[in-house]
């Protein structure tokens, strides 16, 4: 660290700059009419196939936004997804439970499925022991969690944002309960659960991209052309570093070493 | 304003939290930042045990089917409350806890949350194998390579493994603990691993981004 | 038959799990278990500090995945104080801190090291990542007393430690977040302290890239890893234990798959056939 300025992050804030930049840049060309492409996600594209067999079957719709608290943004992700779900099942006037982790991404959730019951019409189907707390501690969660799906038989499972050693424990109920389950984490160690035992996965960054897809807001979308283009110079640079690299040359890792 | 005002604080917030980790004598702000959110976060938690009162005093109210256990939750959350927060352990003096060990909270933790919390835990054993049954199965030659290599680091990575693989004619030379180690685990697995956390982390840049500049408001709810 | 064995119930798998898991727990087989280069690497790393060495020691796991930590911990303790080395312990988990308090008991009775001269317990803090940041060059201001409220001054092993600096090897024992990631990102990162870790099984896929690149010096993965270490320590414990049990789960599990392809394969020779024949009548 040197004076003001800490000297030894400086690679670290021109990555951040440069990549911000990339994805600014997209967005902004969406925001003046440029469009995009976007890929089908099946799994999105199964939120309405859940709901609908839901409405059919005459039972709730079950939404776990993972462990984490507020602070991380794969929370941040699943409460838009939630959004979308929620208006779905609201405007069907059916039932969505919500059980939380975390009391903080309660009251947000609470707020979303609140907002949700109100805009479809229905603000008095809304009940405040849809969105729920149940317990901090993971393995206490993942017990009440399951146990709602034993007891309400939800026709749909979506388990979207963080989640750790319980994701098996829920989506093996999950699948013992007979629903049909969506789920999305970004989460490396806990997506071979979730492939296994669920019937649409979304993997890593689909969670984050989730949003724009959902929306189908231009600007949303023209981020995620950004972020492609991120990847691909990432992806030069790791090929050119590792070759580099075996020819002796360590000035691109040096560049890169935190 | 209902959606301005917290655009607002996101925004400054999170230009605080960016300016100051690149710049050291600021990272003050960062330390107060934090410790806002820790007050939040612990007042949050009168939130959660208030949803649990309404939930389950609401059920047992109604004597709704299976209330017992509803009452046998808030018992058990008012019992670890009182012991946690008033039982001190004797003769401790000034600096003693209701935490210290010999005390009856100490005693729920070891002999009732502990156990209870490794039980659920364990549970992954079973879950893993009735999963691995529906799964693994040969349906396409990607599913047939997946299966042949989670059946590889499943059986031979345990000291079972590598000693029916000692008992092999000629196999047994090839060295099948190191291959798993460093070829499966170390390159392939890791290759996949790295692959999948750059994506994601550049996801995560962009969603921060958005919530930075407001494009992004899904957290503030519908509006209305 | 083949139809119900393809749809067999979840509970018959459950029930040959337990018989897998309990009857080498009732009769141990006593395998031999053989150390792998990522736990002889752990090894060495401790094997290679100075004594009087200062180890900060991260009890980051809850009651859940203390049966694959816990040994790890006592092991690690065992191994420091063998070699005359300092542990202080932290807890980014608020069980961790009674897990360290149990460990470091066990351990001290076991080596005859001394509590405030050869290990200190601070106790958790919340916070995580704000934790390691705020600690930074002085820990006395964010840890003012140990776990059972002594204050720094009656701890002589505390005079020599001011701030990560004084830190020559960081052992984080990571199940989740809070845990070895933060401990890169930030001490690591910003003071460049060696890290080593100990993580469950499932999660170590996810540290293994944090190791390739130098990041983490050492790793023990789940109970395996455990088994190991506690197999060069001399010093056979639960994990040793534990891991007959597991082979015989382990292979239960891949009976299972076998059996469930055999299941797929005639089933779908079966379907073959009977289309044959279905498009012979027509």
């Amino acid at each position: 660290m040197d004076g003001f300025f800490c000297i030894d992050k400086l690679n670290n804030l021109i990555g951040v700059l440069l990549i911000s930049g990339c994805i600014a840049w997209h967005t902004w060309q969406a925001h003046r009419g440029r469009r995009s492409f976007i890929r089908s996600l099946p799994a999105l594209s199964a939120i309405e196939d859940a709901v609908g067999r839901a409405v059919e079957m005459g039972r709730p719709v079950l939404y776990i936004p993972g462990i984490a608290d507020i602070d991380d943004a794969q929370t941040l992700a699943s409460v838009s997804v939630l959004e979308r779900v929620a208006e779905d099942v609201a405007a069907y006037d059916m039932p969505l439970l919500v059980p939380n982790c975390c009391s903080m991404v309660m009251s947000m959730t609470q707020e979303v499925v609140r907002s949700a019951y109100a805009k479809a019409g229905h603000p008095e189907s809304f009940q405040s022991d849809y969105v729920r707390y149940l317990c901090d501690e993971q393995f206490g969660f993942a017990a009440g969690a399951s146990g709602i799906m034993m007891r309400e038989r939800p026709a749909a499972i979506f388990y979207i944002g963080n989640f750790l050693g319980e994701a098996l424990i829920l989506a093996e109920n999950g699948n013992a309960s007979g629903a049909v389950q969506v789920a999305g984490t970004a989460t490396v160690s806990q997506l071979p659960f979730f492939v296994a035992s669920c019937d649409y996965t979304l993997i890593g960054e689909e969670l984050y991209a989730a949003s724009a897809y959902l929306s189908q807001d231009p600007m949303q979308i023209g981020s995620l052309k950004g972020q492609d283009m991120v990847k691909a110079v990432i992806m030069v640079i790791i090929v050119v570093g590792t070759i580099l690299y075996s020819l002796g040359f360590t000035w691109i890792k040096d560049l890169l070493a935190a | 304003m209902k959606r301005e005002v917290p655009l607002l604080i996101t925004f400054i917030a999170g230009g605080v939290m960016i300016i100051q980790f690149y710049t050291s004598p600021l990272s003050w702000l960062g330390d107060l930042f934090n410790d806002f959110f820790n007050i939040i976060v612990t007042c949050a938690y009168v939130l959660g045990a208030a949803s649990l009162l309404i939930a389950n005093g609401r059920k047992i109210q109604r004597q709704a089917p299976g209330w017992g256990y509803n009452a046998v939750l808030l018992l058990s959350l008012l019992a670890t409350l009182v012991c946690g927060f008033c039982i001190f352990p004797q003769g401790g003096g000034e600096a003693a806890l209701p935490t210290d060990a010999g005390t009856p909270f100490a005693w729920i933790f070891q002999y009732i949350y502990t156990p209870m919390s490794a039980a659920t835990y364990s549970l992954l054993a079973f879950y893993i194998a009735s999963a691995s049954y529906r799964a693994f199965r040969a349906r396409s030659l990607e599913a047939t390579i997946l299966l042949t290599t989670a059946f590889m680091v499943m059986l031979f990575r345990i000291p079972l493994g590598e000693y029916l693989w000692e008992q092999l004619p000629v196999l047994h030379r090839f060295p099948i603990g190191d291959f798993i180690e460093t070829w499966i685990m170390g390159s392939f697995n890791t290759a996949g691993q790295r692959a999948i956390m750059l994506g994601a982390s550049v996801g995560l840049i962009s969603v921060s981004l958005k919530i930075l500049l407001g494009i992004e408001r899904s957290y503030l709810g519908s509006a209305e | 038959m083949l139809e119900k064995l393809n749809t067999l119930d979840r509970r018959w798998i459950y029930l040959v799990i337990t018989v897998a898991v309990v009857i080498p727990i009732i009769f141990p087989i006593g395998l031999p278990i053989k150390i792998s280069q990522h736990t002889r690497q752990f090894y060495e790393r401790i094997e290679n500090l100075p004594q009087g060495a200062i180890v900060c020691m991260s009890f980051d796991y809850g009651p859940g995945t203390r049966v694959e930590c816990h040994p790890m911990a006592e092991a690690a303790l065992y191994h420091l104080f063998s070699r005359h080395c300092k542990v202080v312990a932290v807890a980014l988990w608020p069980e961790g801190a009674l897990f360290a308090r149990e460990a470091l008991r066990e351990v001290a009775q076991e080596t005859g090291a001394a509590e405030g001269i050869d290990y200190v317990n601070l106790g958790y803090k919340a916070g995580g990542e704000v934790v390691l940041r705020g600690a930074g060059d002085d820990w006395r201001a964010f840890f003012p007393t140990d776990i059972d409220g002594r204050s720094w001054e009656t701890l002589p092993l505390l005079e020599n430690v001011k701030g990560w600096d004084s830190i020559d090897l960081i052992c984080a024992w990571s199940m989740g977040k809070p845990g070895v990631l933060e401990y890169v990102r930030v001490v690591g990162g910003t003071y460049h302290r060696p890290i080593i870790t100990g993580t469950t099984a499932v999660t170590s896929p996810e540290a293994m890239p944090l190791l390739n690149s130098g990041q983490i010096e050492g790793i023990l993965q789940g109970m395996r890893g455990a088994s190991e270490y506690e197999t060069l320590l001399n010093r056979p414990g639960s994990a040793v234990r534990g891991m007959d049990a597991l082979s015989m789960a382990h292979l239960a599990i891949a009976a299972f798959i076998i059996m469930a392809n055999v299941i797929y394969w005639l089933n779908k020779k079966r379907g073959q056939r009977s289309n044959s024949a279905n498009g012979g009548a027509r």
